[in-house]
């Protein structure tokens, strides 16, 4: 561990800072140990990117940044999240509602899913304004500039529209927009492109990489996709089931792996105009029981 | 399909619109299947006693050709049509007009009874591993169940031993007869459909989005997998996917398509090398580089 501590420590002190974080699924009398002792650091105004596999606890480690994971006793997280000197896994509910949404921002992986379906576009995307901002006098016009700033068409008239209306695109721009709402410090975008076509991915990444340079704000990049990294992240982390297997500067990581898994997601990714016959594949690498467990866990 | 020529396909030298006796090539064709001006227009209802009020035009005048043991790359963005075209071909939506030649047959127009022998010819495998199986059938009877229609004459040795052969061929143990779709990966599910579609031992699969929602590194382990079996089986592809990068790896050929009509049709290389339609400057732009 002492290795992965030393890896994480950023030139600039970090706006988040994880430490030990550890974070345990009990079922059926079993433990499985889904983040084990991760650290990471996010700088000011900078782009970390986990990658990883599918079970490989990158997701879980995103939902435990704010406890967003079930409680106790079916999951145990241990560690430390520190944001503003403030451990946010033992702090009082009250303060970290504080937290979450106004300073840490979520997007969530799948916008079908996560947008009420019952609810208009303004009202979800007021519900946080009136939540984290409520001084806010006029929260009709800062919906549509953050509509606006998102690229959605006539956001005065999309503004009433339910997410059935809209194409799985722009339902992940409202979610953009939803979590971009309340001015977040700290972006969390778990697979923010994932659903999406490859035309689309472009659009979302260029637009998040405006807005945060923008905004200055700082960004959590969760993906399985290492295509979408390069040229977004500062720095990577690349885990594995529930490990960092390496981290580093975006650049460096690319351009030079040091892990052979890291190595095998690179390669993985079909190249155009490099047309091998085989893809390299790093079925060899991950065992069948551990693509089994992932499969009872995520419901997958 | 190494000729490196932007026009692969001989036969449509006039591109779609252009002359093409269609008596001439009925018998003889170097072509597995045949499309031409394929149409597929879903019709829009509204108003009082839902008169129909106008047509989406999903599919609109499209033509191509795929060889046997080839792979045909169809590529566009999500509502281009890709998808429809895929389940016209195996008659899931049957073409509002335009005609689809298997070996030479026209079988757009064929009876529920004459198309029966092909629907073993030609399989499908579906984009999304999560919902295309049966949670309530076990592995097992998930794929002995195109082999009861299909193959209705095998005794239950026989069938099992068919279902174990299909499991080993994409890879997957024994162990996996009994259980049902939720105990499976994403990786696994898609084998498991992979499986299904082989089950009847097709001459034509249409792939429509099977790495989609996979994994970069779960997805390079399906189109290997995908190939390895077009090898050893002699199988021909239509690969349908929205990302060019994806398609062009597995593809001897790359269709793309947007808005219903395909407005580029070239060998794998040239697409990457020379691409004409603006269109397809954008999917190649829009690949994620490392």
């Amino acid at each position: 561990m002492s290795i992965q501590r030393h890896q994480s420590a950023s030139p600039e002190p970090g706006i988040l800072e994880v430490r030990n974080l550890c974070v345990d699924f009990h079922a059926h009398g079993q433990v499985c140990r889904a983040v084990d002792h991760i650290s990471l650091g996010i700088a000011q105004g900078q782009v970390l990117a986990v990658v990883g596999e599918s079970g490989s606890g990158k997701s879980v480690t995103g939902l435990a940044l704010t406890r967003l994971l079930p409680p106790p006793p079916g999951c145990r997280v241990q560690g430390e999240v520190l944001y503003q000197g403030r451990n946010l896994l033992t702090c009082a509910p009250k303060e970290l509602r504080k937290y979450r949404g106004r300073h840490i921002a979520y997007v969530f992986q799948e916008p079908g899913t996560a947008l009420n379906p019952v609810f208009s576009i303004e009202y979800q995307i007021a519900e946080a304004i009136k939540l984290h901002r409520p001084q806010t006098k006029n929260p009709r016009r800062e919906i549509i500039e953050a509509l606006d700033m998102v690229g959605i068409d006539q956001p005065e008239k999309r503004i009433g529209n339910y997410p059935h209306q809209l194409s799985g695109g722009m339902q992940q721009r409202v979610m953009i927009a939803m979590a971009l709402a309340c001015r977040p410090r700290i972006l969390v975008a778990d697979e923010p492109t994932t659903a999406l076509d490859v035309t689309i991915q472009a659009q979302i990444m260029a637009l998040l990489k405006d807005v945060q340079e923008q905004m200055g704000m700082s960004i959590l990049l969760i993906t399985h996709n290492f295509g979408i990294v390069s040229g977004f992240a500062d720095q990577v982390a690349v885990m594995r089931q529930g490990r960092i297997v390496e981290q580093g500067a975006c650049a460096r990581v690319l351009s030079q792996p040091e892990h052979v898994y890291t190595r095998a997601l690179i390669e993985c990714i079909p190249v155009l105009g490099r047309k091998a016959h085989r893809l390299p594949s790093i079925e060899s690498l991950q065992s069948e029981t551990a693509e089994e467990m992932t499969g009872h866990e995520h419901g997958k | 399909m190494s000729t490196g020529n932007n026009k692969t396909l001989p036969a449509f030298e006039g591109g779609p619109g252009g002359v093409y006796s269609a008596r001439t090539k009925a018998v003889d064709t170097p072509y597995l299947l045949e499309v031409q001006h394929l149409k597929v227009y879903f019709p829009v209802h509204g108003g009082l006693f839902s008169r129909v009020r106008g047509y989406i035009r999903a599919v609109d005048d499209v033509s191509f050709a795929v060889r046997p043991r080839t792979t045909v790359g169809l590529v566009g963005e999500s509502g281009s049509g890709k998808t429809t075209i895929g389940q016209t071909l195996v008659r899931l939506i049957r073409p509002s007009s335009g005609s689809i030649r298997y070996q030479g047959k026209e079988i757009s127009k064929m009876g529920k009874r004459a198309f029966f022998p092909y629907r073993k010819k030609m399989q499908m495998i579906f984009q999304d591993p999560f919902n295309s199986l049966n949670p309530r059938m076990s592995i097992e009877q998930i794929l002995s169940e195109p082999l009861d229609i299909h193959f209705s004459s095998l005794g239950p040795g026989q069938k099992r031993k068919q279902v174990l052969k299909l499991l080993d061929l994409v890879g997957l143990g024994q162990n996996s007869l009994p259980r049902y779709p939720h105990e499976f990966s994403g990786g696994q599910r898609q084998r498991i459909g992979i499986a299904r579609a082989l089950a009847v031992e097709p001459e034509f699969i249409v792939c429509d989005e099977p790495v989609s929602a996979l994994d970069v590194s779960v997805q390079a382990t399906i189109i290997n997998l995908l190939q390895d079996l077009q090898e050893e089986l002699g199988l021909t592809y239509l690969f349908i996917a929205h990302d060019l990068a994806v398609v062009e790896h597995v593809s001897d050929e790359v269709l793309v398509m947007t808005q219903g009509r395909i407005v580029e049709q070239a060998d794998s290389e040239t697409i990457y090398r020379a691409p004409q339609h603006p269109y397809t400057k954008k999917l190649l732009k829009a690949v994620p580089k490392v």
